[in-house]
């Protein structure tokens, strides 16, 4: 019997989003006995019904209300409508993820004390530490069974990485294996090994990734303490006059509009759903959005340093058999004084399928999108190994989350746009990403290496960040706003840098410790 | 990642008898013609590339100003060869395609192509892609590490296993 609650209760921890952030932190909770209610925007679509095909589980998976772009970024100009790759289901984009689960560096935490001031960035330091959060990566790790932590063994290599691997020893690199990966190499917490099914980013049929909709969501539920509605899109948070927030506005699937009461609320719509709602919260209180004293909601939005490298071989590889990211080279994920960049990035396989393969070729820095050379490469799909490239972006007061001055989405709410300039520190890194990458593949034999810019991003971070001190930021070391007691940031919009690593296993450590610290001050009676 | 160019519907996976809703034959034959010499794959039999046609053709049923855009897109493309698209050799026609690259008419022909042409099951095989895997366990006992060319091949493996 699932639990269901009332609108009017007012004795719940509400949270925004079913994904790494709000799934991890709503099951924490029901754990711990609170009763908590997650709102998620898009619908249910268990595991049975997903799809092993890209363009079907696109249309299946993903966030496609409209968004606008504005800067200099690539994206404006070839996705000016579509910034971001997230998903808008139960599970958020945890249904859609590659399972890569790094820790961040010590020093990626002191950015600012180690990369010093860098013209353009607003780089500060996280009001934590590592040895704050490794307690939590430990939980994360094991709740998620992340390979090569815990004693998991390490996911058997596939073709794609076979051949990265045997590029990265010629060049001399010391750290490639299959990765940290949340995909059961061995059977795990109910959930079956891998079968190196190739449809990593298109949900879970086979249930060997972990993600929020096959593990944290039914665990929570059982307790009796988590309800999960779906379709329910937040639209504002409200407020009283004693500057608490007391529940959320959301619209059903009808769109017919309900208010929701709770005791605390918990954003975790990912970095530009979590600022829009904020934003959208203005009140004649605050009249610059929700818990935004400092000026920075919104502000600061980062999207990782990426790229792709593809390689075409005289003999097959098939990169398509086998998990989608599993296989990862860390040499160059630190921080160096002899680079000209400051940061680090890693080198990740990554395979596409015939579809989205032909869709990434048309929009590469190295030949055509059409025509004779084109369709050569096409043929050579066979041929061809990948990698995805992903490293550390500076931190921008001017790239940020605003709400649209006039056009409004299904619910009336304004959409978000998304400002991006890059940062030169985030080209030069590219750069060199790119060449490295190629001179892997040349190791060992590539024939032509072909080059994919950034695409829409999965990788959403910053537009809430931590901070130590209010003005800088806005929350504090455990999410909590500095403005409102009772208002918690809960996903990757907390982050005060990028970091070089895939954000989800932070998230989840993050949504961990902010279970902890919550149900603490609400058995205090602290808020 | 990049995502898609656009989004489908499910994509047909077997040639049918097709009545088109709007476009003419001769219009049919030349987009046929365009699009082979736009994306050459020689061993492609025209069917498979009928079948981005028909999605076109699909789109024009439901949107009057597309079937103007084609049309005067068309129009444009054959002023610019000349003559007749037929008699065009096919060097001309890739020059007279360059010369209108940078069109919206050209750059929607091209994603549009993009999306439906790749997308279609029934091409998969020609270009060694397996398509869907789960059902039948995925790649695990189906090649997923079969790579004969890496050598020496046991060490590597070891070695990306550290």
């Amino acid at each position: 019997m699932l639990r269901t609650f009332d609108l009017d209760d007012d004795d719940l921890v509400l949270i925004i989003g079913s994904g790494a952030g709000g799934g991890t932190l709503g099951n924490e909770l029901a754990q711990k006995g609170i009763r908590t209610l997650i709102l998620e925007a898009g619908p249910r679509i268990e595991r049975e019904q997903h799809i092993d095909d890209e363009r079907q589980s696109f249309a299946q998976l993903t966030w496609l209300d409209k968004r606008t772009t504005s800067g200099s970024w690539r994206i404006a100009k070839d996705y000016p409508n579509f910034p971001a790759n997230l998903c808008k289901v139960v599970g958020g984009t945890t249904v859609h993820w590659g399972g890569c689960s790094l820790r961040v560096q010590d020093h990626e935490l002191r950015a600012k004390d180690l990369y010093g001031d860098i013209a353009g960035t607003n780089l500060l330091n996280w009001p934590l530490t590592l040895a704050e959060l490794e307690p939590y990566y430990d939980k994360a790790e094991d709740k998620m069974g992340v390979t090569g932590t815990h004693g998991i063994p390490l996911l058997d290599p596939d073709n794609n990485q076979i051949v990265m691997a045997a590029g990265a020893k010629k060049v001399g690199y010391k750290e490639c294996s299959t990765g940290n990966m949340a995909i059961n190499s061995r059977p795990r917490d109910g959930r079956p090994a891998t079968i190196q099914d190739g449809f990593c980013f298109q949900g879970i049929r086979s249930n060997a990734k972990w993600s929020t909709l096959n593990s944290e969501i039914p665990k929570g539920e059982a307790t009796g303490n988590l309800e999960v509605r779906p379709q329910c899109h937040v639209l504002r948070i409200e407020q009283n006059k004693f500057g608490k927030v007391t529940g959320v506005v959301y619209a059903d699937k009808q769109g017919i509009n309900h208010q929701q009461r709770a005791r605390i609320v918990c954003v975790a719509g990912n970095s530009i759903e979590t600022p829009r709602i904020l934003l959208n919260s203005a009140s004649s209180r605050y009249s610059e959005g929700l818990a935004n004293s400092s000026g920075q909601v919104g502000r600061n939005y980062m999207r990782h340093m990426s790229g792709a490298v593809w390689a075409v071989f005289e003999k097959p590889v098939r990169m398509y058999r086998g998990n989608t990211m599993a296989g990862c080279i860390k040499d160059e994920g630190f921080h160096r004084q002899d680079r000209e960049f400051v940061g680090g990035y890693y080198m990740q396989t990554v395979h596409r399928g015939l579809s989205f393969m032909a869709a990434g070729l048309a929009n590469n820095l190295d030949l055509p999108g059409w025509g004779y050379e084109y369709t050569r490469i096409m043929e050579a799909y066979q041929c061809m190994a990948g990698m995805w490239l992903v490293g550390e972006d500076m931190p921008q007061v001017t790239n940020c989350v605003t709400l649209h001055p006039t056009e409004k989405d299904q619910f009336g709410m304004p959409i978000p746009n998304v400002h991006f300039d890059d940062h030169e520190n985030d080209i030069a890194m590219r750069i060199h990403a790119y060449k490295r990458g190629a001179m892997v593949y040349d190791a060992v034999g590539a024939t032509r290496i072909i080059r994919t810019p950034p695409g829409p991003s999965a990788h959403n971070l910053g537009t809430c960040r931590q901070s130590a001190r209010p003005e800088e930021g806005v929350c504090n070391k455990w999410g909590q706003t500095h403005d409102i007691a009772n208002l918690f940031i809960s996903d990757g919009s907390q982050f005060t840098t990028s970091t070089a690593e895939n954000p989800t296993l932070t998230i989840v450590a993050l949504a961990i410790r902010q279970a902890d610290y919550i149900a603490d001050q609400v058995a205090k009676q602290n808020i | 990642m990049n995502p898609p160019v656009g989004v489908t519907d499910a994509v047909s996976t077997a040639s049918q008898a097709y009545e088109y809703h709007r476009l003419q034959p001769e219009l049919v034959e030349q987009l046929v013609s365009i699009y082979r010499t736009m994306f050459p794959h020689s061993t492609v039999p025209d069917e498979l590339y009928e079948h981005v046609v028909r999605k076109l053709d699909d789109q024009v049923a439901q949107n009057q100003e597309l079937s103007g855009f084609l049309s005067s897109g068309i129009e444009a493309l054959n002023r610019q060869a000349g003559s007749a698209w037929t008699d065009l050799s096919e060097e001309a026609r890739l020059q007279a395609l360059k010369l209108v690259e940078q069109t919206p008419f050209f750059q929607r022909l091209r994603s549009d192509f993009v999306v439906y042409f790749y997308s279609n099951p029934a091409i998969w095989p020609r270009f060694g892609y397996e398509g869907p895997s789960n059902d039948q366990g995925g790649y695990l006992h189906r090649g997923f590490n079969d790579i004969d060319w890496i050598k020496p091949r046991g060490a590597l493996i070891y070695a990306t296993n550290v």
